[in-house]
């Protein structure tokens, strides 16, 4: 379906993007993730999957490498034409998109520093792939951390009680990591790489971490069993085990002396990509409502008839649009200064989110009890928009974070001319 | 005032002759012209502009236009930067280099950026800039 983007500059080339990523989302997520969704999460992985159709459809396509430029092999796309595939592809599905962002963090990471060594084995190989053979995770949360490892700024972050469960540690040449990661690692039990956050000084608390690219094939790394969830079935998770793993020094990207500002950026990034990904969900629910409104008759009369439907759809149609403007701009800030403005992303993850789990759960009001049926999609959009308001930062500690920040830094100057 | 440059006019000099060399002899012309892609670095200690697209090398006031990539650090940052003391996500995350522009323009430039490591150390040289 096609809708009016209020960006009036949009080029032939942006439009021509966003068409062939709907036509993907529609003709291979959707039903894909609808079968994934009855799944146990053993079969969801399993090789003979539909899990794996979509995940070779999508590197065939490029959409693993949107964020990586084409000097390595990845994509020429601009932050906004990367903002457009986002909001597509999450139409078709959330949780299938998160996993396909996840798996190419570790080779962005890679660009980030264009160091020989992490472009040869982890960026090349990743964008040369076309069959989903090497797929990434991002690797931060632990069992007894989620919303302790993504606030940085706050005062929390720098607390030296507080002590990490994944650690790593130089001896000589190399870093040998020892612990794990949490269970919601979203590719956690798939990847071949890890784009891993974990501590090196404790006595910085979190604030002490650093940040590698490594291969999960080497010794003493193990997996846990695949998540069971109420939404976003179709994106696997699960914990990752690290018993004296010895990866190369070269792996790592940033130390502690820098790594509180780096996690900014990269929440800044992926607390912006939430945004994006609620448009296309809240677009889905707004889409299947106004549907349904058209055809159920009640009262001898379609349900779009009655103003107060009218005003619910009305109500989605301005969540859709404005989480599209916000979430485009705090992405295309964010992506055109290195001095991230994180406070604005999280504006993007908490606004988007919170109006994407707000339109899946009116649009279930329009359906009446068939939005209660698995015979509707819209009762797994309200599953899997749920899953948000948790995923990649709870929006309640988001909120705390991005409050400190704002407090702190308003009003935030870009002195930079 | 940094440790490399004696002055403003030590900095242009080299600046000037190492930017020169690889823009217009060493090809980085042609790809600056196909990624569409112009630099404006405002330099502190000493303080001063360099702009360079596929057709210019300019330094001085009249260096200070608009650009694609704007960056902003010390000279010592620009010399450290090239002699790989300093990686670049680290001098970002740190603020001792600041960057404005498309972030996949700047990433994608990196590889073409390459060849200015190993020829930096010799421009050093022929321009009197300590760097052992
Ligand atoms: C779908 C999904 C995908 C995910 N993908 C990944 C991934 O790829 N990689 C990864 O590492 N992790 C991932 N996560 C984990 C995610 O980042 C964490 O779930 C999230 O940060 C919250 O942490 P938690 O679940 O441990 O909740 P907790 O930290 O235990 O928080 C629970 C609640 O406690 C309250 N609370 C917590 N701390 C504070 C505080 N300081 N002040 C006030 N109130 C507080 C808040 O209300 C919060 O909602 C994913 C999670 C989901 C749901």
């Amino acid at each position: 379906m096609n809708y009016l983007d209020l960006d009036i500059n949009l080029n032939e080339d942006d439009i021509a993007l966003r068409q062939s990523a709907h036509r993907f989302a529609k003709e291979v997520m959707r039903p894909i993730a609808k079968e994934l969704d009855e799944m146990t999460p053993e079969q969801v992985i399993a090789k003979d999957s539909p899990f794996w159709t979509f995940m070779k459809k999508a590197y065939e396509l490029g959409y693993h490498k949107i964020y990586i430029p084409d000097t390595y092999g990845g994509l020429d796309l601009t932050p906004l034409q990367q903002a457009i595939i986002m909001e597509e592809l999450a139409w078709g599905s959330v949780g299938l998109t998160v996993g396909l962002g996840v798996a190419g963090f570790f080779a962005f990471g890679g660009t980030l520093t264009g160091e020989d060594y992490l472009v040869d084995n982890f960026v090349t190989p990743f964008c040369e792939c076309t069959d989903a053979s090497i797929v990434g995770c991002w690797g931060i949360t632990e069992p007894d951390h989620g919303s302790d490892t993504v606030m940085p700024g706050h005062p929390i972050f720098s607390d030296p009680n507080i002590k990490g469960q994944c650690r790593a540690k130089l001896d000589g040449d190399e870093y040998v990591i020892n612990g794990q990661k949490a269970a919601w690692v979203s590719m956690g039990t798939v990847a071949t790489h890890c784009f891993l956050f974990c501590q090196m000084d404790p006595s910085m608390g979190f604030a002490g971490s650093g940040i590698f690219t490594i291969p999960l094939d080497l010794p003493g790394v193990s997996k846990g069993a695949p998540l069971n969830k109420i939404g976003q079935r179709d994106l696997n998770q699960g914990e990752i085990f690290f018993d004296n793993v010895r990866v190369p020094k070269d792996c790592l990207i940033v130390g502690p002396e820098a790594y509180e500002v780096f996690l900014e950026t990269t929440l800044s990034l992926t607390t912006a990509s939430m945004g994006l990904y609620s448009i296309g969900i809240a677009r889905a629910a707004m889409e299947e409502a106004l549907e349904y409104a058209k055809n159920r008759i009640q009262g001898g009369k379609p349900l779009i008839e009655y103003p107060n439907v009218q005003m619910k759809l009305f109500e989605m149609f301005r969540k859709v649009e404005t989480t599209r403007l916000m979430s485009r701009a705090a992405w295309n800030y964010n992506m055109n200064n290195t001095e991230s403005a994180e406070e604005y992303s999280i504006i993007a993850k908490v606004h988007g989110t919170q109006s994407a789990y707000e339109v899946a759960h009116e649009a279930i009001q329009i359906f009446g009890g068939n939005g209660l049926s698995k015979e509707y999609l819209i009762e797994k959009l309200f599953r899997d928009a749920r899953a948000m308001l948790i995923e990649d930062g709870s929006n309640d500690t988001l909120a705390i974070s991005a409050g400190h920040k704002f407090i702190q830094t308003y009003p935030r100057m870009n002195d930079l001319t | 005032m940094g440790v490399y440059f004696k002055d403003q006019k030590h900095m242009y000099e080299f600046l000037e002759d190492l930017w020169k060399h690889i823009v217009f002899e060493a090809g980085l012309g042609e790809k600056l012209r196909a990624y569409e892609v112009s630099y404006r670095y405002k330099i502190t200690d000493p303080d001063g502009y360099i702009y360079i697209d596929a057709d210019n090398v300019i330094t001085g006031e009249e260096a200070n236009r608009d650009a694609v990539l704007r960056m902003e650090m010390s000279a010592d940052t620009v010399v450290l930067f090239w002699l790989k003391k300093l990686s670049l996500p680290v001098a970002l995350a740190t603020r001792k280099i600041k960057a404005k522009g498309p972030i996949p323009k700047m990433l994608k430039m990196t590889p073409a950026l390459k060849p200015i490591y190993p020829i930096f150390p010799e421009f050093c040289k022929k321009h009197n800039v300590p760097i052992d």
